[in-house]
């Protein structure tokens, strides 16, 4: 039933072509390696750094002084480390917002004229006077609508309120002993952004194959007559189909050993992806993705209409997929899409598996949406396919 | 000259109108992108309206042990109210991680509280497909578990902070809004990238290019109409985002009579010239239409629409600086009423579009015509 010769023969000619190997083999690994060094970055300290603009109006004091030592340790670069903060100094508030609103720094922080008065005031009296005496205020100028200016207030607020605990601890008073943890629901302890997006791409380039791969060679081989000459030769459907299916499974394969290496080596993501479960799930994939192909490539009549439905369907599917963030928690306008795209079954199932996010849906389901699909696209192919437009 | 522009204009739209792949790009993929990147990143609650600031709380999930006295459990609360978090009771520690998971009642993250007043432990819980806002969630927490410290005892505080919202232009900003004229930076620039391909690329290796040598037309007068048909399109799908974001999500933007008009013209034509050097590069359309599409990938990501530059090492920030979708965001943030930036800087990017654009394109278009005459 399969012919080697026609499989050798299709594979170097989808080999050759350039289109191929940009987007099966090129593109995985350009797009695995941006959104790896992007999302890998966020949330982590280590390489982000902060401008600030630093407007002091007070005198020399010891209020001051204890801000600025606060300062300089935190705009200290450790060997090879890039400091969190890199202070400006301003002279006026003009300039400092000025600087502000054209994102030349993140945050303001301004050191009111009347800073050390306060402070010795409340440090001297405060026992004894109460509410009577005002602490003195540091005022932190952001734009909440950026991000990095919220997230580089927060921080800032964050280091300046540790300074009243350690003052209370100096002042002998009895802090209560605080621990602070975080969890993170909806993910398990191994998870790695490096595996994450090794599932996402992985999908993307399998799912690239039955569209683009299958559905448009299809659509070409009709278009142009080819299909009907296989007819009339000794080469069977059976034959033929077989022999486009191990083709594709070829050049899958090839791509997934090119990413997988790729992922391990650069970005040091592991091999749970080659579990048994997890390989169902790549397996279960790869089916959903050629019958995908098989239905495009029946249903379209040429290769610019199949390039252009595949790409209308699989923009939506892989991004509502769950490929590349988490989906949830949107409006159900769109979130019924999520529920019946296979992507967000494969992509739950196949991380769940691998232990990097727990998924909140029953296990059946992961396989149960994909084998719908399956049925419907192949009974669907079965019965319109044609060997020639009509 | 005029006459032959006009016939060529025509045949031009017609085709275009004809070609569903170009239709698709222009029309429908914007549209996509604004649905699916309005749902799943335009939740968020931010504004720069100064009368939602002072009453905007963030809704947080709590749970006290049953260890944790009453009176801590107020002054915790008490806390979290100053700093503006709006506290949801969780009965236990699995109903409050079962309703970060679900955000229920719309809640954030949660904090779950154990021990005694003289030891303390907090928890806060984060919502993993949050991984966008985590890192501010988990920031506030470590602000209040700080602030707690010495809020428990009474302790008089020695120095406060104040923090002030500053107004970027004293008109209503959202976050969406943010990422939405983005959105019509990156809609621009894949209408742009792909016009020389499209028109010279495909019309070259289908040989039209070889007839229209053949009669009185000259390369300018195909130039011009390909470029005039792009902007138009290019118009047309812009003036639709714009539309539907009002509708759909009822963005409002301060459109900037010059700014915005000028930072649109000039954008596309920089798209349309580089799309053209990777023709010139690659010479087969298909070969330069994938390259294209790689690189606007790639830009899309570091064009700081999406992902905040902010949050990137600075080898990663210099990199994003490089790249023309960056810019084209800035120009069309600044030109909508979304973010602002120098005048000079505006008029510096928009005269290097020019410049570029004056450059490259006529260049392209000869060498294209060079080569097919030869």
């Amino acid at each position: 039933m399969i012919n080697p010769t026609f499989i050798a023969m299709r594979l170097r000619s989808a080999f050759r072509t350039p289109d191929l190997l940009i987007w099966i083999f090129a593109f995985p690994i350009i797009l695995y390696t941006v959104l790896t060094l992007i999302f890998g970055n966020i949330g982590a300290v280590e390489g982000i750094n902060f401008k600030v603009a630093l407007l002091d109006q007070a005198e020399e004091g010891t209020g001051t002084q204890i801000i600025h030592s606060i300062f300089d340790e935190l705009s200290y670069a450790g060997e090879g480390k890039s400091a969190l903060f890199t202070f400006e100094r301003v002279n006026n508030i003009e300039a400092a917002l000025e600087m502000l609103r054209m994102n030349k720094v993140s945050l303001i922080v301004e050191i009111p004229e009347d800073f050390n008065q306060k402070f010795h005031q409340i440090l001297l009296f405060g026992a004894f006077l109460g509410d009577r005496v005002v602490a003195p205020e540091i005022i932190l100028y952001e734009i909440d609508v950026r991000q990095g200016s919220r997230t580089a207030r927060d921080i800032m607020d964050q280091i300046l309120s540790s300074v009243n605990a350690e003052a209370a601890r100096r002042m002998n008073r009895d802090l209560p002993e605080i621990q602070s943890r975080a969890q993170i629901v909806g993910r398990t302890e191994t998870f790695s952004y490096p595996d994450f997006f090794l599932v996402g791409v992985l999908l993307m380039s399998i799912f690239s194959v039955g569209f683009f791969g299958v559905g448009a060679d299809i659509a070409w081989l009709k278009s142009e007559g080819v299909l009907k000459r296989f007819v009339a030769s000794p080469l069977t459907t059976k034959t033929y189909m077989s022999s486009l299916i191990v083709e594709q499974l070829v050049t899958i394969f090839c791509s997934f050993l090119i990413l997988l290496s790729f992922s391990v080596l650069v970005f040091g993501a592991t091999f749970s992806i080659l579990r048994p479960q997890a390989l169902i799930f790549v397996i279960l994939g790869i089916v959903t993705s050629l019958s995908f192909g098989l239905a495009l490539g029946t249903l379209a009549k040429t290769p610019r209409a199949a390039a252009g439905l595949g790409n209308a369907l699989f923009f939506p599917m892989q991004f509502l997929g769950g490929l590349y963030f988490p989906v949830f928690d949107l409006p159900p306008a769109i979130q019924w899409f999520v529920y019946i795209n296979p992507l967000t079954w494969l992509s739950t199932g196949m991380r769940h598996e691998m232990q990097l996010v727990g998924s909140p849906y029953p296990a059946f389901l992961h396989y149960l949406v994909p084998v719908l699909w399956i049925s419907v696209l192949l009974v669907f192919t079965l019965r319109k396919f044609r060997w020639e437009v009509d | 000259m005029i006459r032959h522009f006009n016939g060529l204009f025509l045949a031009m739209a017609r085709n275009r109108y004809r070609d569903k792949a170009a239709l698709f790009w222009s029309f429908a993929f914007p549209f996509m992108f604004l649905v699916i990147f309005g749902a799943v990143f335009g939740t968020g609650d931010t504004t720069q309206d100064p009368e939602q600031i002072k009453t905007q709380f963030t809704r947080i999930g709590v749970h006290f042990s049953q260890s944790v006295p009453i009176e801590i459990e107020n002054k915790l609360i008490d806390l979290m109210q100053l700093m503006h978090l709006t506290p949801f009771r969780a009965k236990s520690y699995a109903e409050l991680e079962k309703g970060v998971e679900d955000s229920a009642d719309g809640i954030r993250f949660g904090l779950a509280i154990e021990g005694d007043p003289a030891s303390l432990a907090i928890t806060t819980i984060l919502n993993a497909g949050r991984e966008n806002q985590n890192p501010l969630y988990q920031s506030l927490s470590s602000t209040f578990t700080q602030k707690a410290k010495t809020y428990l005892i009474d302790f008089r505080d020695i120095m406060t902070t104040r923090p002030e919202q500053v107004s970027l232009t004293g008109e209503t900003i959202s976050q969406f809004g943010y990422i939405l004229a983005g959105v019509l930076a990156v809609s621009i620039s894949m209408s742009g990238i792909t016009s020389l391909i499209v028109s010279l690329g495909y019309f070259r290796k289908n040989k039209i290019l070889k007839r229209i040598i053949a009669t009185p037309a000259r390369a300018g007068a195909f130039i011009a109409a390909d470029m005039v048909n792009t902007i138009i399109l290019s118009a047309i799908s812009s003036c639709g985002i714009l539309i539907l974001s009002n509708l759909m999500y009822g963005i409002r933007f301060q459109i900037h009579p010059i700014f915005f008009p000028v930072a649109f013209l000039a954008s596309t034509l920089l798209m349309v010239s580089f799309g053209g050097l990777f023709l010139l590069l690659f010479r087969e359309p298909n070969a330069a239409s994938n390259a294209v599409n790689i690189v606007t990938n790639v830009m899309i990501f570091f064009s700081g629409v999406y992902v905040p530059l902010e949050f990137l090492p600075d080898w990663l920030k210099g990199f994003a600086n490089v790249l023309p979708l960056y810019h084209i965001a800035r120009t069309m943030r600044f030109s909508l009423g979304q973010d602002l930036m120098a005048i000079g800087e505006y008029w510096g990017i928009i005269v290097a579009f020019l410049g570029i654009s004056l450059l490259f394109i006529p260049f392209v278009g000869r060498s294209i015509f060079n080569m097919e005459r030869k």
